[in-house]
């Protein structure tokens, strides 16, 4: 089957994404939770490469899709790989979004020893990295999986506006402060969505079924 | 890594005896290296009068009249005093038809060898299990070696005709229209030993099957009523090609 090897090539391509989106999210977070700047340097080396992918990949994945007439599997899998494709260059901005305001939010003093937000990273990241997981094997369990978790992550989310609520009507001298952290723990809840965005169309390829903007069986 | 051009096409008409029409008009376009090339149009283009151009084929009929250059390796094989039977063992032939000769597999294979001279027996048995493997038969034909070839299935006979020109080992083979006289699973296997054979040959294909071409050519020849529209990599052609005309052919509009 002439299509399989360009379908691997795809495949590979958009897990390597991936992992450079998840580096890049994991030390965004990083750097605000050590205060420490040094993890943005990174951060800025992997944005153009991400982007720069994101654009070869949407080529060669139209490409394929002209040239080999994919069917049924095939061609859900390919029009998936397109929404993947996105979806993971997405991840990437919003990783971007938090390094800018990393840099503002470590020009002050740390605002406190945080916990929240290093947890809601944790499950966000381990979404990510789930639904890339179950993209290689097409693992629809483990995808399934992947959305439950959601809830979670919105949770913690609600949680950290509410306490940073409280700490910025204590101290207004906070607030410049405060609304950053809001600003990040709100692009990780985005990232946690596109996690389930990635396990539903992981799904769609596997069984056909589209699952987006219902509720999980 | 730039391309390595094979064949050089610069400015071909062709005239069929007897016509002033030219079947071919100032064509000038390359066949890179190891690469597959596929020509395509709607019928009476002049894809398969371009293709039985590369080794001369329209020779065997007297009055039919070439001008311009087809260079092989740099040199003009349209030249009085290239030599003929050198073109043809660098470059070999496919049919659409198999076509087997009336003897055994082994025989069919071997025969192109023979006429060389070669005489040999293990040398002979060497090289057909080499040419029978390149051409993805040797698994099934390998215990019935001096079976007739007839006996075999049509996607197993056009892979024997294959098999047979390889034999020669040439640098160049020409598939015409290859796979039209066979059934689904028999082209496929054929477009995948096309897609395999690049790494030894360069290949020219003939086909009225758009969606072959776009499948198995790394590069496509657009043609319309004996002139080349457009010539790029399949990639191009298929998803966004330059010319209108060509855009339409492949969307169906017209062909």
């Amino acid at each position: 089957m002439l299509i399989k090897p360009r379908l691997e090539e795809i495949r590979d391509r958009l897990i390597k994404m991936a992992e450079m989106a998840d580096t890049m999210l994991e030390n965004a977070v990083k750097s605000i939770i050590e205060h420490d700047k040094s993890y943005l340097k990174i951060v800025e080396e992997l944005e153009e490469e991400v982007d720069k992918m994101e654009v070869e990949n949407e080529s060669l994945i139209i490409t394929t899709i002209a040239r080999y007439q994919p069917e049924a599997k095939y061609l859900r899998i390919l029009v998936m790989d397109l929404f993947v494709n996105r979806d993971i260059e997405r991840i990437g901005d919003h990783a971007e979004n938090i390094k800018e305001q990393a840099e503002r939010i470590i020009e002050k003093p740390k605002l406190k020893e945080y916990v929240d937000l290093p947890k809601m990273t944790e499950i966000t990241l381990g979404m990510v990295k789930d639904a890339v997981k179950s993209l290689e094997t097409l693992d629809t369990e483990l995808a399934r999986d992947v959305i439950q978790r959601d809830d979670e992550v919105d949770r913690l989310n609600e949680q950290i506006i509410k306490e940073l609520y409280r700490y910025m009507v204590e101290d207004p001298e906070k607030i410049k402060v405060g609304i950053r952290l809001i600003t990040v723990a709100s692009n990780i809840e985005r990232v946690a969505d596109i996690a389930t965005n990635l396990a539903e169309e992981v799904i769609y390829m596997k069984e056909g079924k589209m699952l987006r903007h219902q509720e999980i069986e | 890594m730039p391309e390595k051009e094979k064949i050089k096409v610069n400015d071909l008409y062709f005239w069929y005896a007897g016509s002033e029409k030219p079947a071919l008009k100032g064509i000038t376009m390359p066949v890179y290296e190891n690469r597959v090339t596929a020509l395509i149009g709607p019928s009476g283009c002049g894809k398969t009068t371009l293709l039985r151009s590369f080794n001369r084929m329209h020779d065997l009929y007297p009055g039919n009249r070439y001008k311009g250059e087809i260079l092989l390796d740099g040199e003009n094989i349209l030249s009085d005093d290239y030599d003929l039977i050198k073109l043809r063992t660098k470059v070999g032939m496919v049919f659409q038809k198999p076509t087997p000769f009336p003897m055994s597999i082994f025989d069919n294979v071997a025969y192109g060898l023979k006429l060389r001279g070669i005489k040999d027996r293990s040398e002979l048995e060497g090289r057909v299990e080499k040419a029978l493997k390149q051409a993805a038969l040797w698994e099934e034909v390998k215990d019935r070696l001096n079976k007739p070839a007839t006996g075999l299935s049509g996607g197993q006979q056009q892979r024997l005709v294959i098999a047979r020109a390889l034999a020669v080992e040439p640098e160049v083979l020409l598939f015409d229209e290859p796979t039209s006289a066979l059934d689904p699973i028999s082209t496929s296997k054929i477009e995948e030993l096309v897609v395999e054979l690049r790494e030894t040959v360069t290949i020219i294909i003939v086909t009225h099957n758009m969606q072959q071409a776009a499948r198995v050519s790394d590069y496509t020849a657009f043609m319309y009523l004996g002139e080349l529209i457009e010539f790029d990599k399949t990639d191009v052609i298929f998803t966004s090609p330059s010319k209108k005309l060509t855009d339409d052919y492949i969307s169906g509009k017209f062909g």
